[in-house]
């Protein structure tokens, strides 16, 4: 009875301490971590394999784990080979779940394809990206990130490199469409109202003020001004106009002359 | 029973230690394109990222990149493909850029830099970047055709749409001087 009480003791106190290396940016070889996809149960990490992961962009994405819809996300695994065997790293895959429930799985990204022989003593780095859909702003998402790969002997391995929850935040730097046409509209809208008041107001001052003689228009008077009509033109006028008459008449006339 | 119980807990302790003791240096190091087209004799801006995620500085780190870019095929117009850093902090990172200039045009696979450092100064870790993979090195003309500003096609377009335009000008000034501009005198 004791003893099962110290072994459990223990046994809560390891886990313990797992739990706080979550907080760890880096990841290395642990295996009960792994056990968290269900199509591979059976496959956990290599003991001869390293992993670290960490995020490029945004910057402070890895201290605050907060990314903004719309903008890249991009980061880096990197993987180091402990053993004698070569590896071949064959390809991460990302995904976001629930973060209530990291087996309901909310997008899964496009694997990143490495398939890179990492020989003996070597590290690679590994890089990949995505964006968070705008669907998900505002609100916390599970990432996971997961790292296959294989032993020269063609075992498979899985690494769990990122899990944790982060949140996505809205993009509001950049001008939205949205308030910019409501912007537009509003000033169109002044601009009407602007014209509107002043109709409005000439309309009430022409009814109040002194009104103007209206003036009557009687026709043009005969007299013409040719002073500003040039003296070509009005040369042209005195030439005499060609013969009045349709082309045949004209051919009948100079007939008879 | 005591001894037990503080033997179970040592081993538990010293278990989760491997877990969680402080790692050695681990870089990272990412190479990408800054520039969106590569083209040949244009610049082409390449960046280099050391990322130190470890626990203890990285020594001695050293970034080689001579052998992706051959000088038969590439001219380097700024910057060094070879640099070494003294020292990079636990959590530090450095970037370092390239300018390049291809001189020919074609497929051209962007393949890995070599990074070394030492952990403790006795421990040689030889890591290599991601890859950009393949890329087109866009020809001169076909980029200019795409991007470059096309002023003889405007000088074109200016002299066909002339006979149209300043004709037409023309014609109007020669009306205009028929009518010179004289006072108005006020009728009636």
């Amino acid at each position: 009875m004791k003893l099962s009480a110290i072994l459990l003791l223990s046994v809560v106190g390891l886990c313990a301490v797992y739990a706080a290396d979550v907080v760890d940016g880096e990841v290395t070889d642990d295996g009960p971590k792994t056990v968290q996809e269900e199509e591979s149960l059976d496959i956990g990490a290599s003991p001869d394999a390293g992993l670290a992961f960490h995020f490029v962009q945004p910057a402070d994405a890895n201290v605050v784990h907060e990314f903004y819809t719309g903008k890249p996300v991009k980061f880096l695994i990197g993987f180091q080979n402990k053993g004698e065997k070569d590896f071949v790293v064959k390809y991460s895959e990302t995904s976001f779940r629930f973060p209530t429930d990291y087996n309901y799985h909310l997008q899964n990204f496009t694997r990143g394809e490495y398939n890179r022989r990492v020989a003996p003593k070597e590290e690679v780095t590994l890089d990949y990206g995505f964006y968070a859909h705008e669907t998900f702003a505002g609100r916390p998402v599970g990432l996971v990130v997961n790292v296959h790969y294989q032993d020269a002997d063609g075992n498979a391995f899985v690494n769990n490199v990122f899990n944790q929850t982060v949140n996505i935040l809205e993009d509001d730097s950049g001008f939205s469409g949205e308030t910019g046409f409501l912007f537009i509209f509003f000033v169109a809208l002044s601009i009407g109202g602007l014209y509107l008041a002043n109709q409005f107001l000439s309309k009430l001052s022409r009814k109040s003020g002194l009104s103007k003689r209206r003036v009557v228009e009687q026709g043009t008077s005969s007299e013409v001004d040719f002073e500003w009509i040039p003296r070509d033109a009005v040369k042209n006028k005195e030439k005499r106009s060609p013969v009045a008459g349709s082309p045949k008449a004209r051919k009948t006339a100079k007939k008879t002359d | 029973m005591k001894f037990s119980l503080f033997a179970l807990l040592a081993v538990a302790v010293t278990c989760a230690d491997v877990g969680t003791q402080t790692k050695d240096a681990f870089v990272l190091a990412h190479k990408q394109p800054l520039s969106t087209y590569a083209v040949e004799n244009m610049d082409f801006v390449l960046e280099y990222g050391i990322y130190n995620v470890g626990d203890k500085p990285a020594q001695k780190v050293t970034l080689d990149d001579r052998h992706s870019f051959p000088t038969n095929s590439f001219e380097i117009v700024k910057g060094l493909l070879h640099v070494h850093f003294e020292k990079i902090p636990a959590g530090g990172n450095v970037t370092h850029s390239v300018v390049i200039r291809p001189r020919a045009y074609g497929f051209f696979n962007y393949t890995a830099a070599q990074v070394t450092y030492y952990t403790d100064n006795e421990n040689l870790h030889v890591t290599l970047t991601n890859t950009p993979g393949e890329g087109y090195i866009y020809r001169q003309k076909e980029y200019d055709r795409r991007f470059a500003p096309k002023y003889t096609y405007f000088l074109v377009f200016f002299a066909l749409i002339a006979p149209t335009t300043l004709g037409s000008y023309v014609l109007f000034e020669q009306s205009k001087a028929r009518f010179p501009n004289k006072p108005v005198k006020k009728t009636t």
